[in-house]
């Protein structure tokens, strides 16, 4: 199987902390994979140089075998855990944005979702609820048909009805070809979906691997391995 | 791509910009009553508000277009704008083309409300009058106001370049912490650099600017030396005037866009 996204001797400091250092990783292609990790491990840092938002960092990462830039931005779709959508706009201006720039955006998916959700094009984001206004952006991102699916927190200040919601629109609406990088703290609710895990810590991988067999080895759940790994 | 992303600035911009202008034409229309009914004290009311006004609307554009370049690129709008799959080039030329855009439309709004004044306090037309303060400096009209437009343009492209490269500097590593400050304290030191380098530019680049019997004629000459005849004779010798701050503005814009795509591509970090 491919590897989506390699990343060789990757760091990153703010001011003088070390927030990636010389992370070694490999994710595979078509996978659901679980990036794991307390506040301040560097997931959220390494998602953000995957996007393309972060450049000055030391190191080398690829996307399907090219380096943070336009090719990559066209292929990667990500949702980042604050909304980035400007207030003035009406979801039909956010959906005319994604339009115009993505090829692989799927405007008539997306409104079907958005109609299954109550939510309006006309409606002004200004006037929508947190919750409302990550879902336009949860349905934003996975209405394209990237390879690399980033998601940084989804579910984060969600209700649970809402959390449930949101997975099931990732699981029906991610293409079976690509791959889905999801970051979360609630990894208990959530568990079940991964194919793979990542679990940092002080800008390193801690434990990678399938989920699966890690259950199997530790004879324990992802939620259970990551408190013992990770207990204070 | 780049049609697109001016489109999608066009629609962010034009909600903010264009209060401006209402403004000046709401005086304008307020002005156009008043000297209907010949109520002359408030229309020099107006006037002054109007002086005020163009004053405001192209100031006012200059700060709501720094403010939106550090927003839609440095902001909560970076993280969908800084991974739209466009170059970072094409980021910055859009916002550059859309920024000269709105100045040019604040440029007219201006004109229009100097004019308008002009109407209001009876001072005859402006044209003419322009045109006789020309004459009696010796200066061909058509001539001096393409300098001038000339002038505006290379002046506006480095005071662009300047913000640009002043906010995208501020948010490389050494200065993000405090990135807004860094933003306004690298524009300001900016500006007086090129200030400086702008007269050194007109001194000691050869090309004067000249009028000869209502003529505008361009030599390669010092402006020192018309300085030097002013000192030894008290008279300048054609009224020259250098103008190879147009040149210094040109290759300083030139050179400060690319370094800003460069450190927007390989230096920066959305907070």
């Amino acid at each position: 199987m491919s590897n989506i996204v390699i990343a060789e001797g990757l760091s990153k400091t703010y001011d003088v902390q070390p927030v990636l250092q010389n992370l070694r990783l490999q994710l595979p292609a078509g996978k659901i994979i679980g990036l794991l990790g307390p506040n301040g491990c560097g997931k959220t840092t390494f998602m953000k140089i995957l996007a393309g938002l972060i450049g000055d960092y030391e190191g080398n990462v690829t996307i399907d075998g090219r380096q943070p830039g336009e090719y990559t931005k066209s292929i990667v779709s990500y949702l980042p855990e604050k909304t980035y959508l400007s207030d003035w706009m009406k979801v039909k201006d956010a959906l005319d944005l994604f339009q115009d720039f993505y090829a692989d955006f799927n405007r008539p998916k997306a409104e079907e979702l958005l109609q299954r959700f109550q939510l309006s094009p006309d409606m002004k984001l200004k006037a929508m609820s947190k919750g409302m206004q990550e879902k336009v952006q949860l349905i934003l991102v996975m209405c394209r048909s990237a390879k690399l699916y980033i998601l940084d927190e989804p579910l984060s200040g969600v209700d649970p009805a809402a959390r449930s919601v949101i997975l099931d629109t990732i699981i029906r609406n991610y293409s079976e070809e690509s791959t889905v990088l999801f970051s979360t703290h609630l990894i208990y609710d959530v568990e079940q979906i991964f194919d793979d895990i990542v679990m940092l810590g002080y800008g390193q991988v801690i434990m990678a691997g399938e989920a699966d067999v890690l259950r199997q080895q530790n004879g324990k759940s992802i939620d259970q391995i990551f408190r013992e790994v990770f207990r204070c | 791509m780049l049609g697109k992303l001016l489109k999608h600035e066009f629609k962010a911009s034009g909600r903010i910009v264009p209060i401006f202008y209402l403004i000046v034409i709401g005086l304008m229309i307020l002005g156009t009553v008043c000297r209907l009914f010949k109520i002359y004290p408030i229309a020099a009311i107006i006037a002054f508000l109007l002086a005020m006004g163009c004053v405001a609307v192209m100031v006012g554009t200059l700060a709501i277009i720094a403010v939106r370049f550090y927003r839609s690129l440095f902001g909560r709008e970076g993280y969908l704008t800084q991974t739209l799959p466009v170059s970072k080039g094409s980021l910055v030329l859009s916002r550059l083309l859309l920024a000269l855009f709105w100045l040019l439309c604040g440029l007219l709004v201006c004109l229009a409300a100097v004019s308008f004044i002009f109407f209001l306090l009876d001072l005859g037309n402006p044209l003419e009058r322009l045109r006789d303060m020309m004459d009696m400096m010796g200066a061909e009209f058509t001539g001096m106001v393409l300098f001038l437009l000339v002038s505006m343009v290379t002046q506006t492209l480095v005071i662009l370049s300047a913000i640009y490269f002043a906010v995208t500097l501020s948010h490389t590593k050494p200065f993000l912490k405090n990135n807004i400050l860094f933003s306004v304290v690298w524009y300001f030191a900016l500006n007086t650099a090129v200030g400086l380098l702008e007269l050194a530019g007109m001194l000691f680049i050869p090309i004067l600017l000249t009028t000869q019997n209502g003529r505008l004629a361009l030599h390669f000459q010092f402006m020192t030396s018309n300085l030097e005849a002013i000192g030894q004779t008290g008279q300048m010798i054609s009224g020259g005037m250098g103008v190879g701050n147009i040149l210094v503005d040109l290759t300083i814009a030139a050179a400060l866009l690319p370094l800003t795509v460069f450190l927007l591509r390989r230096k920066t970090s959305v907070k």
